[in-house]
């Protein structure tokens, strides 16, 4: 605005001088112009004291869920036209109506709601706390901008992909799916675990007497007892790669999300089949849940997922260091020692990290027991290429690289169990299942 | 909504040319052997102009708003009082000096029309390009338009009327030092108010 008026002041004083040094009544009354535009400009204000109250459908989702957000907008003084833009992060896609509105403001006071429906394509949390706005001076050219917060924030939690168990499919899987856990014949420890409904059985000292007492005044009658860790838990290591890597495809269908999903539903499945889960990640991002099972568990992995793909911390590091698979399996090294886990890898495998992957392959045999021919070590091969393309050629391209990269890691496939998902083509469950038909 | 302002702005800037074209060939500047040959001349060299201005600037509007004020700058200093004193400026001009006036100020209330109408066009544009819905965009422009064709309005009576006092006021006789003195007034006058507004509009 300042660059405005100082346009407008120099070309009414270059008309102003050049008029009285030639003594000329016309320029007199052209200069007349721009001193108006700039009177026009001070005396007719912009729309301003604009307030934006902001509403959330849900407060937390899962990733595909459709949000419902409704803005209620009072604009008190001023004329002219008033944008109003909805700031919402790239991972949400606009389903119904528009985040970005224009009004005109007349001389009255204005008041008007906008609707809109957004589908979220990556888990995390995410900020809607900003609505930015423009209005602008219906006669000169010159705009001012504003922001409204609402202290609104929205939890995307990843999908659950559900691994469904196959009946009557007489066929030996190579995955290692802990079939009877030692869990429940374990003797119990110190180590809470959770609390539950009590079933017949459930010995009397285990009520949680105190829980109880408060639940019946919420109507429910039932006891409530506590549960301890048992011992003899089979135990799952699930190492998640965060490398540049993984950040293939596009802002609603790339590789670092279906990893997420991937992690999520290993991590209910393992902890439904009583097992101790422990998420480790590598790569760019540190993230590390301890050891544990149970609700809990679930509930501490979901959460550190949810962190994966918030860069805001690492906005403020210049270079980030990027640990290797290796790396951190060594760290952990006494962590595994006569635990005897089951590995589980998420990647996305190509040229730049294979030499690390079978280096990491490696020193985990070394851990884990031998599930037939091969170490419990599954890797998850996510395969993105198909992400991106839009044309017929590309998919061909896409086919071609596929085909190289499995050349590449054939030497990687002969030692540890290794599941391609393509999850353009199928889910998950089809990726595992594949698996066991490759195996007969 | 683009078809009618592009039809607008070139109807508008055309008739300021054409206008700006008549108060040239009615001074003594546009001298001429043949009146034909001239006027194809001069608009051919004016064209040319144009569209290095148009390859520079990647507007029409800017070149076509100096080749407006170049010809209309002889027919304005013909009424300058000092310019024959101080510059040796002598023109002739076959108009009045009212009627020169509402020409040239008819000519600059039409270049801004053509520049706001190209200003709409680019915000409507950019509006409808970004996700608003059309059925605004469009009450904001046909709006927008409506004030900025009454501040027009306005600023053309207002000048109007400022010429017609000057006109009147050029008959009265006085001393050469009244002169100055009017002078210095109304200049002080003048940026006195746009200095106030300057300052305030900043603040």
């Amino acid at each position: 605005m300042p660059g405005y008026i100082f346009k407008l002041g120099a070309i009414f004083l270059g008309l102003i001088l050049a008029a009285f040094l030639l003594a000329n009544n016309i320029l007199i009354a052209v200069s007349i112009i721009p001193l108006c535009l700039m009177a026009a400009g001070y005396f007719v204000e912009v729309p301003k004291e604009i307030r934006v109250k902001k509403t959330i459908s849900k407060n937390r989702a899962r990733v595909g869920e459709l949000l419902s957000i409704s803005l209620d907008v009072s604009v008190e003084s001023g004329i002219g036209p008033v944008i109003i833009c909805d700031v919402i992060n790239g991972s949400f896609e606009l389903v119904e109506g528009s985040n970005f509105h224009v009004v005109w403001k007349g001389f009255s006071p204005k008041t008007f709601k906008i609707n809109y429906k957004v589908r979220c394509n990556a888990s995390g949390t995410y900020s809607l706390e900003e609505t930015k706005w423009r209005t602008k001076h219906p006669v000169c050219n010159y705009s001012e901008n504003g922001v409204c917060h609402n202290n609104i924030s929205v939890q995307i939690v990843p999908r659950l992909l559900e691994l469904h168990k196959i009946r009557g499919l007489a066929a030996k899987s190579r995955v290692p799916m802990p079939q009877g856990a030692l869990s429940t014949l374990g003797m119990t420890t110190h180590e809470f675990k959770e609390v539950r409904l009590y079933y017949p059985g459930d010995p009397f000292k285990s009520i949680n007497w105190k829980v109880t007492s408060r639940n019946l005044f919420r109507g429910k009658v039932y006891p409530v007892v506590n549960e301890f860790e048992r011992e003899g838990k089979k135990s799952v290591y699930i190492f998640l790669d965060t490398s540049p890597t993984m950040n293939f495809g596009t802002k609603s269908r790339n590789v670092i999300e279906y990893s997420i999903e991937a992690v999520n539903a290993f991590a209910d499945y393992y902890l439904a089949q009583n097992c101790i889960v422990s998420l480790i990640s590598f790569g760019s991002k540190k993230i590390v849940v301890p050891a544990g099972s149970g609700k809990m568990q679930y509930h501490r992995i979901l959460r550190e997922l949810m962190r994966i793909r918030d860069n805001t911390d690492d906005r403020k590091t210049v270079k980030k260091k990027v640990t290797s698979l290796a790396e951190i399996i060594y760290s952990n090294r006494e962590h595994f020692v006569g635990v005897r886990p089951l590995f589980i890898v998420i990647t996305r495998f190509c040229g730049s990290n294979s030499e690390a992957l079978k280096k990491a392959v490696e020193d985990m045999s070394k851990y884990t027991v031998r599930n037939g021919n091969l170490p419990s070590i599954m890797m998850v091969n996510i395969i993105g290429y198909e992400m991106r393309i839009k044309k017929d050629i590309e998919k061909q391209a896409a086919n071609l690289i596929e085909s190289f990269m499995n050349i590449m890691s054939k030497e990687l496939r002969n030692r540890c169990i290794w599941i391609d998902w393509n999850p353009a083509r199928e889910s998950l469950t089809s990726a595992l299942l594949k698996q066991v038909v490759t195996a007969r | 909504m683009r078809e009618w302002t592009l039809s607008g702005r070139i109807v508008l800037s055309s008739l300021a040319y054409v206008l700006s074209f008549i108060m040239y060939i009615n001074t003594s500047v546009f001298s001429y052997g043949d009146l034909k040959t001239s006027l194809i001349t001069v608009n051919i060299i004016t064209f040319i102009m144009i569209g290095i201005g148009y390859a520079i600037c990647k507007s029409g509007l800017t070149p076509i708003f100096f080749a407006c004020m170049f010809f209309c700058v002889p027919s304005v200093m013909a009424y300058s009082k000092l310019g024959s004193e101080l510059f040796d400026i002598n023109i002739a001009n076959k108009f009045d000096a009212l009627v020169t006036a509402v020409l040239f100020l008819t000519i600059i209330a039409m270049l801004l029309l053509a520049g706001e109408l190209k200003k709409l066009e680019r915000d409507y544009l950019s509006m409808v390009s970004d996700g608003a819905d059309e059925e605004y965009v469009k009450l904001v422009t046909n709006n927008s338009l409506k004030v900025y064709l009454a501040f027009l309005v306005g600023i053309y009576s207002v000048a109007l009327g400022a010429v017609v006092i000057g006109c009147i006021l050029l008959n009265i006789k006085g001393t050469f030092l009244i002169a100055v003195i009017t002078a210095i007034l109304g200049m002080a006058l003048f940026s006195g108010c746009a200095f106030y507004i300057y300052k305030k509009w900043l603040e």
